[in-house]
C-alpha cells in the first residue's frame, strides 16, 4: 500500500510536467501576449493611442524573456534557473530574486500588476471558492443520502418515481442556464426575492454581525443551488443503486432473519456499506473545491478561483493560467489517489501492489 | 467456439434464451431497448431534432422553393454592365504584356494573374452578362447577343494566338456592339420572359444532401427495415443478422451516391449567394408569376432592424399597429421627460411573402437584437450544437477504443505506458483546458467549432479507453479469443474483428452520455462568448445574445432545447445500459 | 428649459450607447481612450469664460446643436433629476443646501493596473486621479479655460532661439514677451526670474527662430501637502518631469508629449519654469498630463526617501524601474481631496483627505467607492440592487425600454444622457489590395444605412460625423455632408472602377482579386455585432463578401496594432480639441502607430504639422476644416457616429453635472441629500 502511494506520488511529477508542457504550448499559440495586453489599455477595456508603445512592449518582452524560444521560457518558468537579464522576471515580477520558479513552489506574479503575487491572489480566491463549494457539497450530500435511502427502501412508490424523474430531469439542466433562470426568477425583474450577484451587499461592512451573515447567506443561496443540483441528482441516484444492491446481499437477509427492525437493518447495516462508494466520490470533488466553477462564478459574479482563471485567460496572464491548471491538476491527482486509498481502506479485497 | 457464442457468455447470466431463434448480443440489446417506451421516445425526439437541423434550409429560408419570375434588376444590370466590360476588354487588348505587367506593379497589387488570364476573365465577364440577358430574352431576340458572344471569343482567340492587332480591332467591334445592345435592349423595349428557378435547392450543398438522405433513411428505418426483412430476407433471422452490415453500407452508399449525383448535376459547391429575393420581390425588381415559399419564410441571417428584440408574437405587448409601431408596453415611443427627445423608431415592414406583423407565425419565439427570427435560428443552431456533440463523441470513441484495445490486448510495457498516458490525461482540468484552447488557438489555425470538437475528444477519451481496456483484459482470455489466436489470426484482426465487437456495449453507453456532455460543454463555452461566433448560431451562443430578463425568450427557448437534447441522450444512455445488463435495472 | 416633445423623427440621427457597451466577458471594448493628443481632456483652446456668459449657456436641448459652442455636455446641474424639473413657468425648485458626508458608489468598467498615470495610461486611472490627485494646470470643465491648481498662477513668455540653436544648457535663448520692431525683436521680460533686466532688442539676423508661448513659469501653492503629510514643492514637479526623460520609465504613451518640454528650472521651492522646444497649440495641456510624483517616495536621490541612495542617477535604469514597480503606484499617495484607502480587483475605495488645500474644491461626499464590474449585464443588475449610484453604460434599448421603466429602477434612480467627444468608426486597411482604391472605400461608405441604424439601434439619439474631431468643437466642420446610404450608387462606383463579377461567383473582382474582406470584431460587443451584420447583408447585395472574425480583445488589439487586418470597428474617446498627428500622420501608419488605415498623404502631413504650431485659433480652425475635408474625401475610415453616453444616477445624489470632458462628471460636485443619508 505504502509502496503504491509512493509510486503514485512519484508519477505525479511526470503528470504535472506533461500537463504544464501542454498548457504552456497552448497558451503560446495565440496572438497577443501579456505585453501586448498590458500596454493596450486592456485594463480599462479601452484602447490607448500610444505613440511609442512599441518600445515599451519590446522592453517588456525582453525583460520577461517573452522574445526567447519557447523551451527557454518553459525551463525558466520551471526555475530555479536564472536566464533573464535581470533575474527571474519571466514571472511578471521585478526579477529581484533570481532563483524563483515553479519547482521551488513560486507561482510567480501577474504581468499586468507586477506587485501582485499569484500565490497570494489564489489564497484570496480560495477563501471564496472553498467555502462555497464546501457548503454545496454538504448540502447535496445531506439531501442525497435521505433521498437515496428513502427511494431504495420504498422502491416503486410514488415518491420514489417522482423524485427519480425529477432528479433525472435536473441532471440534464445546463448549469449556466439554471443560473440564468434562477437570476431571472429571483431577481428584480420577476419575484425580487434574492440578490442575484456577488457575495455581499454594498453596505455589508456597516451591518451588524448577524445581519452581515444573513446578507451573505442570502447571496449564497442561488450559487449553492446551482452548484449542488446536478451533484445532488447524481449522488442520490448512486446512493439508491448502492442501497438496492446492498439490500439484496445475504447479510441483510440474515439481519432481517434475526428479526431486527427494518429501521435498524436499513440505517445500521445497509447504509454503512452503501454509503462508502458515495463517500469516495468526495475525492473526485476535490478539484472542483479549489478550481471553482468558471460558469457559476461568471454568472453570479463571484470573485473565486473560476473567475480568476477565466479573467487570466482573457488577459493572457500566462502565470495565472499555468497556476490554475497546475493546482487543479494536482488536486485531481490527489483526489484520485485519495479515492483509491479510501477504497482500499474500506474494502479489504482491494489491494494495490 | 464462435464469436457470437463468446458474446452470449457476456449476457448469459439470468437471460433466458428465446427458444424461437438464437439471439446474439445485438438482438438482445435491441429487444431490451424495444421494451422501453421512454427510450424509444427519446430516440424519436433526437431524430426530430437532428432532422430539424439537417432540413433547416427546407423548413426555414428567405429564399423561395420555386420562383417563376423576371428579375428585371439582374437583366438590366447585365445590360448596363455590358459596355463597361467590353471597354475594359478593349483597353486590355490595346496594351501589350509588358505594359500590363508594369501597370500592375505600379498599382502594388499582389496578383498572380497573367495577361492572358486577365483577358480571359474579362471575356468571362462578358459571357456572364450575355448569358444573364439571354436567360430572360425570347429566342427571336437572341441573335445579336449570340453574335456578340462569338465576337468576344474571337477577341480572346486572337489574343491567345498572339495577334494583337486583330484582337484590338475585334475588341473595338465588341465595344460598339455592346453599346448598341445597351441602348436597344432596354427592359421596357423588349418582351422579357420569366424564368423558373429553385433557389433553395440551388443553394443546397453536397454535404447537406448527404445528411438529408441519410436522415431520411434513419427516420424511415422502422418501415423500410421491416419491409426489407420481410420481403427480401424472408424473415430469416440468420439472414437478417448477416445482412446487418449490408444494410448499413447500403444506406451510407445511397446517401453518398445521392450526394455525388447532386454535386455533378447541380454543382453542389455553395457559391457566394446573396439572398436578395425578398427585397427585390418587395420593391418590384422581380416580377413574379409564381413564388412558393418554405413554411417559415425568414432566413437565419436575415435582419429586421425595426423588429429587434420583438417578443414572441403571441404576447400581447408584441402587438404592432398598422403604422408599424408598438402599441403596448414599454416599447411605445414616448418623449423623454426632460429633453423631450422622442424615442425614434422605424416602422416594422412586412416583406414579400412574410406573415403579417401580428400573425402568430411571424415570430413565434420572438427575435434577437437584429430582429432575426429566433425560431429559425434555433433550427440552424441545431446543426452546430448537435454536430459538435456527435462528432466529438465519434472522435473520442475512436481514440479511446484504439488506445484502450491496444493497451488491453497487448499488455506488458505497452499497457503500462498507455495506462500512464490515460492517467496523465485524466488529470487535465478538462473544461478549463478546452476553454483555454478555444481562447488561445487562432481562428485561422483551427475554427473554434473544430477546436471544441478536437479538445473535447482529446480530454475525454480516457473513460472509453479504460472501459475498453478493462473489457479486453477480461475478454482476451476467453475461449473465443484464445481460439482465434490459435488459428493464427493476426493481432489486429483479433482485436478489431473478434474482441472489439464484444466490448462495444459499454462503449455505446459511454458514447451516449458523452454526446450529452459534449453538447453541454459546447453550449457553456458559447455562452461564455468564447466558442461559436457570429453569424452562425449555436444554442449556447444564442443564449449569450442577451442576458436581460426583459428578453426572456432569448434565454428560455434555446435553453429548453439544450435541456431536452441532453435529457434524451441521458435517457438513451441509461436505456442502453439497462438493455446491456438487465440485472442492473433498478 | 423643456423643449417641445416632438422633434421630427427624421432629424434625429443617432445611435445608442449600446455602441459603447461591450458586455464581453473579457471586459473587452471597442472603445479607445485618448492619448491621441494632448491628453484626454483638451477643450477648445483659448476660449475664455466671459465668452460664454452664464445666461447664454446652452439650454439643454437633448440634441447636440452644432451652432451652440460649448457643447452639449455642459448641462446645468441636476438637469435630469426628477426633483429638479421646472414647473409650468419654467422655474426650477431651489437646489438643497449642499452638505458634507456620505459615500457614493461609482461604476468602473475596467480596473486600471494602478493609478500612476505616468505609467498606466488608462482612462480609468485618470478618472480616479481626478479625485485623488491634482495637476499643475487643469481646464475648468465648465468653461474649458485653463486654471491653476497646484499653482497660484503662471506667466507665459515667448522664446527667441539665437543662431546656433538652443544649446545644451538652454543658454542660447532669450525669452520674454516678444514683439517685432522693424528688423529686430523686442523682448520684454514678464516673469520674475527672467535673466533679462529690462527690454532687449535682438536683431532678426541673430535669431534662428521665434517660438511663441513656449516658456511657462509657475508659482506653486505653498499650502499643499501630500497625503502622507509631506509638504509639496517644486522638486516634486521637477522630478516628475525628469521621469519622463528616463528611458527606463514605462511612460512611452505620454513621453513624446512631455518631451516637447525640453528644459526645466527649479527657481526656488515654489517656483518652477518649463521651456518648450517649439510652439505647440496644446502646450498648456501637457501640464495636465504631467503626473506629479512625490519625490520623497519615488526619487532615490531624494534624501527624504527612506530608500535614499546617494549614488542613484535620476535618469538611470535603477530609478526607472523603481518608478515602474513602485508600491505607491498602487497605494497612491496623491494631492487630491480623496485618498486611496483600499484597492482590490473588485473596488477602489477613496476617503476624504483632511489636509486638502482648497476647501472650494474639496468635494462633499466623504468617500468614493469605485466598483469594478466588467460586465454590462452584471452592472445593470448591481444598479437595480442599489449597489451602484452612477452607471454610465446604459444601452439605448434599456434607456428607452423596460429596464429604465421598471419600478426597481425608477424608485431609486433617474436616467439621463450627455454627448461626449467620442466617435465610432470602421477602419479600412489601405495597405490591402481591396482597400487600396478610394473607389472601394467610398462605395462601402454608401453601403451602410447609418440613419436607419441610429434610428433603430440608437432610438434616435446620436449624430453622424465626418471627422475624428469632436462634433461640438470649433475644429469640426459641419459643412461637410456625411455620405448617404445608396446601394445603387455604390454599385455604380464599383463597376466604374472596374470591380465587377467576372467569374460568376457573385463576388465582384478585379485583377484576379475578389472583393472580399475580413471584418474584425470583439465578442460581446452588441453594437459592433449589429453593425457588421447589417454591413454584411448590404455588402452581399452589391457583391462584396464580408467575413466576420471575432477575436478577444488581446488578439484583436494585437492585430490592429500590427496592421494585420482588413477592417475593424472601434471607437476613439478624444479630447475636445485633439492633435490629429497620432491618428492621421503618415509616420503613425508604421510600426504600432494609431494610423490604422495607413493613410499616407503628404498634404495631410503638411496640414497636421501646420496645425501643431498654429497658435491663432481662427487660422487653426480653418486648417482643421481643410484637414477634415481632405481626410473625409479619402475615406480611410467609414466615419460613423457619435452617440451620447446614457447614465443612471441615484436620486439621493444632487448637484450632478455633466461635462463634455471624459468621464463626463466630477464626483467633487456631488452631495447627498440629508433626508436620504
Amino acid at each position: 500500500m505504502l509502496q503504491y502511494i509512493l509510486r503514485r506520488l512519484l508519477w505525479m511529477i511526470p503528470t504535472l510536467l506533461g500537463i504544464s508542457i501542454v498548457v504552456f504550448g497552448l497558451i503560446h499559440l495565440a496572438p497577443g501576449d501579456p505585453a501586448a495586453v498590458k500596454f493596450s489599455g486592456m485594463a480599462s477595456g479601452e484602447s490607448q493611442v500610444g505613440a511609442n508603445e512599441e518600445d515599451m512592449i519590446r522592453k517588456f518582452r525582453e525583460r520577461h524573456l517573452l522574445d526567447q524560444p519557447l523551451w527557454k521560457q518553459y525551463v525558466h518558468y520551471l526555475g530555479p534557473f536564472n536566464l533573464g537579464p535581470k533575474g527571474h522576471s519571466w514571472f511578471g515580477g521585478s526579477g529581484d530574486d533570481p532563483w524563483n520558479g515553479i519547482l521551488v513552489g513560486d507561482l510567480g506574479n501577474e504581468f499586468r500588476r507586477p506587485t501582485v503575487e499569484i500565490a497570494g491572489e489564489v489564497v484570496q480566491r480560495l477563501k471564496v471558492t472553498v467555502p462555497l463549494a464546501l457548503i454545496s457539497i454538504v448540502v447535496s450530500y445531506l439531501l442525497a443520502l435521505p433521498i437515496g435511502i428513502y427511494s431504495s427502501v420504498r422502491r416503486g412508490s410514488v415518491l420514489d418515481v417522482t423524485s427519480a424523474v425529477l432528479l433525472f430531469l435536473l441532471y440534464a439542466v445546463p448549469t449556466f442556464w439554471a443560473g440564468l433562470m434562477l437570476q431571472l426568477l429571483f431577481g428584480k425583474g420577476m419575484w425580487d426575492l434574492l440578490p442575484v450577484l456577488g457575495l455581499h451587499d454594498k453596505d455589508a461592512d456597516d451591518l451588524g454581525r448577524v445581519a452581515y451573515w444573513i446578507d451573505l447567506g442570502k447571496h449564497l443561496i442561488l450559487p449553492v443551488v446551482c452548484y449542488s443540483y446536478a451533484s445532488l441528482a447524481y449522488l442520490s441516484r448512486q446512493m439508491r443503486v448502492g442501497m438496492v444492491e446492498t439490500m439484496s446481499q445475504d447479510y441483510i437477509r440474515t439481519a432481517r432473519a434475526k428479526g431486527l427492525s427494518e429501521k435498524v437493518v436499513v440505517l445500521k447495516h445497509a447504509l454503512r456499506n452503501s454509503v462508502i462508494p458515495i463517500l469516495t466520490l468526495l475525492a473526485a470533488i476535490l478539484p472542483i473545491l479549489v478550481g471553482g466553477s468558471i460558469i457559476i462564478e461568471s454568472v453570479f459574479d463571484i470573485p473565486g478561483m473560476g473567475k480568476y482563471a477565466y479573467e487570466g485567460l482573457l488577459l493572457r496572464e500566462y502565470n495565472v493560467i499555468m497556476a490554475v491548471t497546475l493546482i487543479s491538476a494536482l488536486m485531481t491527482i490527489v483526489g484520485i489517489l485519495l479515492s483509491d486509498i479510501t477504497y482500499a481502506l474500506v474494502d479489504p479485497r482491494i489491494r494495490y501492489d | 467456439m464462435t464469436e457470437s457464442q463468446g458474446a452470449e457468455n457476456l449476457l448469459a447470466d439470468g437471460v433466458p434464451a428465446d427458444q424461437e431463434y438464437s439471439k446474439d448480443y445485438w438482438d438482445n440489446v435491441f429487444e431490451q431497448l424495444g421494451k422501453r417506451p421512454l427510450v424509444k421516445m427519446a430516440l424519436a425526439v433526437l431524430a426530430l431534432l437532428y432532422g430539424s437541423g439537417i432540413y433547416a434550409p427546407l423548413i426555414a429560408n428567405d429564399r423561395p422553393y420555386l420562383l417563376e419570375a423576371i428579375d428585371k434588376k439582374e437583366y438590366s444590370d447585365a445590360r448596363k454592365g455590358l459596355a463597361g466590360v467590353a471597354g475594359s476588354l478593349s483597353e486590355l487588348a490595346a496594351k501589350d504584356e509588358a505594359t500590363f505587367r508594369r501597370e500592375r506593379e505600379a498599382l502594388g497589387v499582389e496578383t498572380t494573374q497573367t495577361y492572358l488570364e486577365a483577358a480571359r476573365s474579362e471575356c468571362d465577364g462578358m459571357i456572364l452578362r450575355i448569358d444573364a440577358m439571354l436567360k430572360y430574352l425570347p429566342a427571336e431576340r437572341h441573335g445579336p447577343l449570340d453574335e456578340l458572344a462569338a465576337d468576344v471569343e474571337g477577341v480572346f482567340a486572337s489574343l491567345e494566338g498572339g495577334d494583337r492587332a486583330a484582337a484590338q480591332s475585334a475588341a473595338t467591334g465588341v465595344v460598339e456592339r455592346a453599346r448598341e445592345i445597351r441602348s436597344t435592349y432596354k427592359a421596357e423595349d423588349v418582351q422579357l420572359e420569366s424564368v423558373t428557378s429553385l433557389p433553395v435547392l440551388e443553394s443546397t450543398t453536397t454535404t447537406e444532401i448527404f445528411f438529408m438522405v441519410l436522415w431520411a433513411f434513419i427516420l424511415g428505418w422502422p418501415v423500410w427495415n421491416r419491409m426489407v426483412n420481410r420481403i427480401l430476407l424472408k424473415g430469416d433471422r440468420e439472414r437478417i443478422r448477416e445482412n446487418r452490415k449490408t444494410k448499413v453500407a447500403a444506406v451510407l452508399g445511397t446517401s453518398l451516391v445521392c450526394a455525388f449525383l447532386w454535386s455533378v448535376l447541380v454543382g453542389g459547391s455553395m457559391t457566394f449567394e446573396t439572398s436578395y429575393f425578398k427585397e427585390r420581390l418587395t420593391n418590384g425588381d422581380i416580377e413574379a408569376e409564381r413564388v412558393v415559399y418554405p413554411p417559415l419564410r425568414m432566413g437565419f441571417a436575415e435582419t429586421h432592424m425595426a423588429e429587434a428584440f420583438r417578443p414572441p408574437t403571441w404576447k400581447d405587448y408584441a402587438e404592432i399597429n398598422e403604422e408599424g409601431y408598438y402599441v403596448r408596453g414599454p416599447r411605445v415611443p414616448e418623449p423623454d421627460p426632460v429633453t423631450g427627445h422622442i424615442r425614434d423608431a422605424q416602422p416594422v415592414d412586412v416583406r414579400y411573402g412574410e406573415p403579417e406583423t401580428n400573425s402568430f407565425l411571424r415570430h413565434p419565439l420572438g427575435t434577437d437584437q437584429m430582429g432575426r427570427d429566433l425560431l429559425v435560428r434555433l433550427f440552424y443552431g441545431a446543426r452546430i450544437s448537435l454536430a459538435v456533440g456527435l462528432i466529438s463523441t465519434v472522435l473520442l470513441v475512436v481514440i479511446g477504443v484504439v488506445i484502450g484495445s491496444i493497451a488491453g490486448y497487448m499488455g506488458g510495457l505497452t499497457d503500462i505506458l498507455l495506462s500512464r498516458l490515460i492517467e496523465i490525461v485524466q488529470c487535465f482540468p478538462a473544461f478549463f483546458l478546452i476553454i483555454t484552447a478555444v481562447a488561445m488557438i487562432p481562428e485561422k489555425t483551427l475554427h473554434p467549432i473544430y477546436t471544441i470538437i478536437f479538445f473535447i475528444a482529446i480530454v475525454r477519451w480516457t473513460g472509453v479507453a479504460r472501459l475498453v481496456r478493462g473489457e479486453f483484459l477480461r475478454l482476451k482470455e476467453q475461449e473465443f479469443a484464445v481460439a482465434a489466436r490459435a488459428l493464427g489470426l493476426s493481432t489486429w484482426r483479433i482485436i478489431f474483428r473478434h474482441v472489439l465487437p464484444n466490448a462495444l456495449g459499454p462503449v455505446l453507453v459511454a458514447a451516449a452520455f458523452s454526446v450529452a456532455a459534449g453538447i453541454l460543454t459546447e453550449s457553456a463555452i458559447s455562452f461564455l462568448g468564447l466558442g461559436i461566433k457570429h453569424p452562425i448560431p449555436s444554442w449556447g451562443s444564442l443564449i449569450n445574445e442577451s442576458r436581460d430578463y426583459e428578453h426572456w425568450w432569448i434565454q428560455i427557448f434555446p435553453g429548453i432545447l439544450i435541456f431536452v437534447t441532453v435529457f434524451c441522450y441521458n435517457l438513451v444512455g441509461e436505456g442502453i445500459r439497462d438493455a446491456l445488463d438487465p440485472r442492473m435495472k433498478v | 428649459m423643456k423643449k417641445p416633445a416632438f422633434a421630427p423623427l427624421s432629424a434625429s440621427l443617432a445611435l445608442g450607447l449600446g455602441a459603447f457597451l461591450t458586455a464581453g466577458c473579457g471586459g473587452s471594448s471597442d472603445e479607445a481612450a485618448p492619448k491621441a493628443s494632448g491628453g484626454d481632456e483638451v477643450a477648445a483652446a483659448g476660449r475664455t469664460a466671459d465668452e460664454v456668459p452664464d445666461d447664454v449657456k446652452p439650454a439643454w436641448s437633448g440634441k447636440p446643436d452644432p451652432q451652440v459652442k460649448g457643447g452639449p455636455g455642459q448641462a446645468e446641474a441636476d438637469v435630469f433629476h426628477p426633483m429638479n424639473q421646472p414647473d409650468d413657468d419654467g422655474t426650477r425648485p431651489p437646489m438643497p443646501e449642499p452638505r458634507r458626508g456620505g459615500r457614493v458608489f461609482v461604476h468602473l468598467f475596467g480596473m486600471p493596473r494602478h493609478f500612476n498615470y505616468m505609467t498606466e495610461n488608462s482612462a480609468e486611472s485618470r478618472w480616479i486621479l481626478y479625485e485623488v490627485h491634482e495637476y499643475l494646470v487643469q481646464r475648468n470643465w465648465d468653461t474649458w479655460v485653463h486654471e491653476p491648481r497646484l499653482s497660484t498662477d503662471w506667466v507665459t513668455e515667448d522664446t527667441l532661439i539665437l543662431k546656433g540653436g538652443r544649446g545644451d544648457d538652454n543658454a542660447n535663448i532669450v525669452y520674454g514677451e516678444v514683439s517685432e520692431d522693424g528688423d529686430a525683436y523686442v523682448v520684454k521680460p514678464l516673469s520674475g526670474d527672467n535673466p533679462l533686466e529690462g527690454e532687449k532688442r535682438v536683431a532678426k539676423s541673430d535669431v534662428e527662430s521665434l517660438q511663441k508661448e513656449t516658456v511657462f513659469t509657475f508659482n506653486l501653492r505653498d499650502d499643499v501637502k501630500w497625503q502622507d503629510g509631506h509638504p509639496f514643492n517644486a522638486h516634486d514637479v521637477y522630478f516628475a518631469w525628469q521621469c519622463y526623460w528616463n528611458q527606463t520609465v514605462d511612460c512611452e504613451d505620454s513621453r513624446y508629449k512631455i518631451q516637447k518640454i525640453v528644459h526645466a528650472d527649479v527657481l526656488d521651492d515654489h517656483r518652477i519654469r518649463f521651456f518648450y522646444g517649439e510652439q505647440y497649440f496644446l502646450a498648456l495641456d501637457a501640464f495636465t498630463d504631467l503626473t506629479v510624483l512625490p519625490s520623497h517616495l519615488y526619487n532615490l536621490s531624494d534624501p527624504d526617501n527612506p530608500k535614499h541612495d546617494p549614488a542613484s542617477d535620476v535618469l538611470g535604469a535603477a530609478q526607472g524601474e523603481f518608478v515602474n514597480d513602485h508600491e505607491n503606484n498602487f497605494k497612491w499617495v496623491g494631492l487630491g481631496p480623496y485618498q486611496v484607502k483600499e484597492v482590490t480587483e473588485q473596488w477602489v475605495i477613496a476617503e476624504r483627505f483632511e489636509g486638502y488645500f482648497d476647501p472650494e474644491r474639496a468635494g462633499y461626499v466623504d468617500a468614493i467607492h469605485w466598483r469594478h464590474i466588467p460586465s454590462v449585464d452584471a452592472g445593470k443588475q448591481a444598479l437595480l440592487n442599489g449597489e451602484l449610484d452612477y452607471f454610465a453604460r446604459i444601452s439605448s434599448d434599456d434607456y428607452f425600454g423596460e429596464y429604465c421603466q421598471q419600478e426597481a429602477f425608477t424608485n431609486t434612480h433617474y436616467k439621463g444622457y450627455t454627448y461626449q467627444p467620442r466617435m465610432q468608426y470602421i477602419a479600412w486597411n489601405t495597405r490591402r489590395p481591396v482597400f487600396k482604391e478610394q473607389a472601394v472605400r467610398t462605395a462601402l461608405g454608401h453601403a451602410m444605412d447609418w440613419d436607419e441604424f441610429l434610428s433603430t439601434v440608437g432610438n434616435g439619439l446620436g449624430v453622424r460625423i465626418t471627422s475624428t474631431q469632436f462634433y461640438m468643437s470649433p475644429t469640426y466642420d459641419h459643412a461637410l455632408e456625411p455620405i448617404a446610404f445608396d446601394l445603387e450608387k455604390a454599385e455604380e462606383i464599383l463597376t466604374d472602377a472596374g470591380w465587377y463579377d467576372r467569374d460568376g461567383d457573385g463576388i465582384r473582382d478585379k485583377n484576379g482579386i475578389p472583393l472580399e474582406f475580413e471584418y474584425l470584431m470583439t465578442p460581446g460587443n452588441t453594437a459592433s455585432q449589429r453593425i457588421v451584420l447589417k454591413l454584411q447583408e448590404n455588402c452581399a447585395k452589391i457583391g462584396i463578401k464580408v467575413n466576420v472574425a471575432t477575436r478577444d480583445w488581446a488578439a484583436f488589439i494585437e492585430r490592429a496594432k500590427t496592421k494585420d487586418f482588413d477592417a475593424f470597428g472601434m471607437a476613439w474617446v478624444l479630447p475636445v480639441e485633439s492633435d490629429p498627428q497620432q491618428l492621421w500622420h503618415s509616420s503613425e501608419g508604421k510600426s504600432r502607430g494609431s494610423n490604422y488605415p495607413g493613410l499616407d498623404d503628404p498634404e495631410i502631413d503638411r496640414l497636421i504639422e501646420a496645425i501643431q504650431v498654429e497658435l491663432d485659433e481662427e487660422r487653426r480652425y480653418e486648417l482643421f476644416h481643410e484637414l477634415q475635408a481632405r481626410i473625409y474625401e479619402q475615406q480611410p475610415y467609414m466615419f460613423t457616429y457619435n452617440v451620447p453616453v446614457k447614465f443612471a444616477m441615484n436620486k439621493r445624489i444632487r448637484n450632478f453635472k455633466s461635462y463634455a470632458i471624459n468621464p463626463g462628471y466630477s464626483v467633487r460636485d456631488w452631495f447627498i441629500e440629508e433626508t436620504e443619508q
